[in-house]
């Protein structure tokens, strides 16, 4: 009978501790925001320590490389940090620094030369996860930085719609309608190395 | 009389949003209804769940490396420094040209003053009396290595 109670309170009391959690954790953010405009270093400190996980899994996954995906995302902190006077709420700071650092990554890939993909010499239905990666890295070098990147950010990064057009800084309909051409050609680039 | 019972358009745009939203009674039957009439859409629908099964499973989880706060704060405190100089460089260059300016203009009002005697000797000076006669004539010290170059009366009128 206690064990139902408590589970019951438990279930019951669950949801409001994770969003005091997070209440908690987003002023605690604002609090080092407002330090980092005054220049401290420990408030800048926290504050990458906070977001950098995501930030590198993001550009990796844009970039396909993680040592430039590192460089990316310490220049999106660089960024974010001395044009901190510009951000207006300090709520947003997490989706300024993401979409600084998206910015950043369309910028590398806009600036790399198309490749001419051979798939002779790999089998996409060898079923190993790190062949998977090679034949994706392949696939998606394939798409412009757009499409690639609106790709990457729904599926790999599971962000929603709303999410990715402020990140690319685009309208929602435009998103959607990236995203229907984007993984139609995915599909195609696909059956075509499945043929080869 | 044509009827359009069914559209591969609609389906090709419902079959990749039946994994982002979820689809109306109406929009589901839609599909299930065209998969059992449209093979090639069916087939098209499986490839794509592959395509995009495979694209997720293609997701990186990177390690961030040691020491990335570090080498974050280290680029800014130089960035910084450079941005300083950056803004500081042109008021520092103007200063030095207008101090280099003041020096050559000051050291040239010094030298005006010393400037050198002109003394025609021997013949020269022989001439000049000879085409003056009647007139005062103009003696000018020549020698500027002599001990009188120094001195600041540069002209003098010999009777």
């Amino acid at each position: 009978m206690y064990n139902v109670l408590g589970n019951v309170a438990a279930s019951f009391f669950q949801p409001r501790i994770v969003a005091g959690g997070a209440a908690e954790a987003a002023i605690r953010e604002r609090q080092w925001v407002c330090r980092c405009r005054e220049g401290d270093e420990t408030a800048m400190t926290a504050l990458i320590s906070r977001h950098r996980g995501r930030l590198v899994r993001t550009a990796t996954n844009l970039l396909r490389d993680r040592h430039e995906a590192e460089d990316v995302s310490q220049d999106a902190f660089l960024k974010a940090f001395r044009e901190i006077q510009k951000l207006r709420d300090d709520r947003a700071f997490s989706g300024y620094l993401y979409r600084i650092c998206v910015r950043l990554c369309m910028d590398r890939l806009r600036s790399r030369r198309p490749e001419v993909v051979e798939f002779d010499s790999i089998q996409p239905h060898s079923g190993g996860a790190v062949e998977d990666r090679v034949v994706v890295e392949r696939l998606l070098t394939q798409l412009p930085a757009e499409l690639r990147t609106t790709l990457v950010l729904r599926e790999m990064e599971q962000l929603s719609y709303e999410e990715v057009a402020e990140a690319m800084h685009v309208p929602v309909g435009t998103v959607r309608s990236r995203l229907h051409t984007a993984r139609e050609r995915f599909r195609k680039l696909w059956i075509e190395a499945v043929a080869e | 009389m044509k009827t359009r019972v069914f559209g591969c358009g609609k389906f090709r745009r419902l079959m990749y949003e039946q994994g982002d939203r979820e689809l109306s009674p109406r929009e589901a039957n839609f599909l299930a209804l065209h998969r059992e009439v449209c093979r090639p859409c069916e087939r098209r629908e499986i490839e794509g769940a592959s395509a995009l099964d495979l694209l997720r499973m293609g997701a990186l989880q990177p390690e961030v490396r040691p020491q990335y706060e570090e080498r974050v704060l280290r680029k800014l405190r130089v960035q910084t420094a450079r941005d300083t100089w950056r803004y500081w460089s042109p008021a520092l260059t103007g200063a030095a040209i207008a101090g280099v300016a003041i020096i050559s203009a000051m050291q040239m009002v010094s030298r005006s003053t010393t400037l050198p005697v002109f003394r025609p000797s021997g013949q020269d000076a022989r001439l000049l009396r000879m085409s003056h006669q009647g007139l005062p004539i103009l003696l000018l010290d020549w020698d500027v290595s002599s001990t009188e170059a120094s001195s600041p009366s540069a002209v003098r009128l010999d009777p």
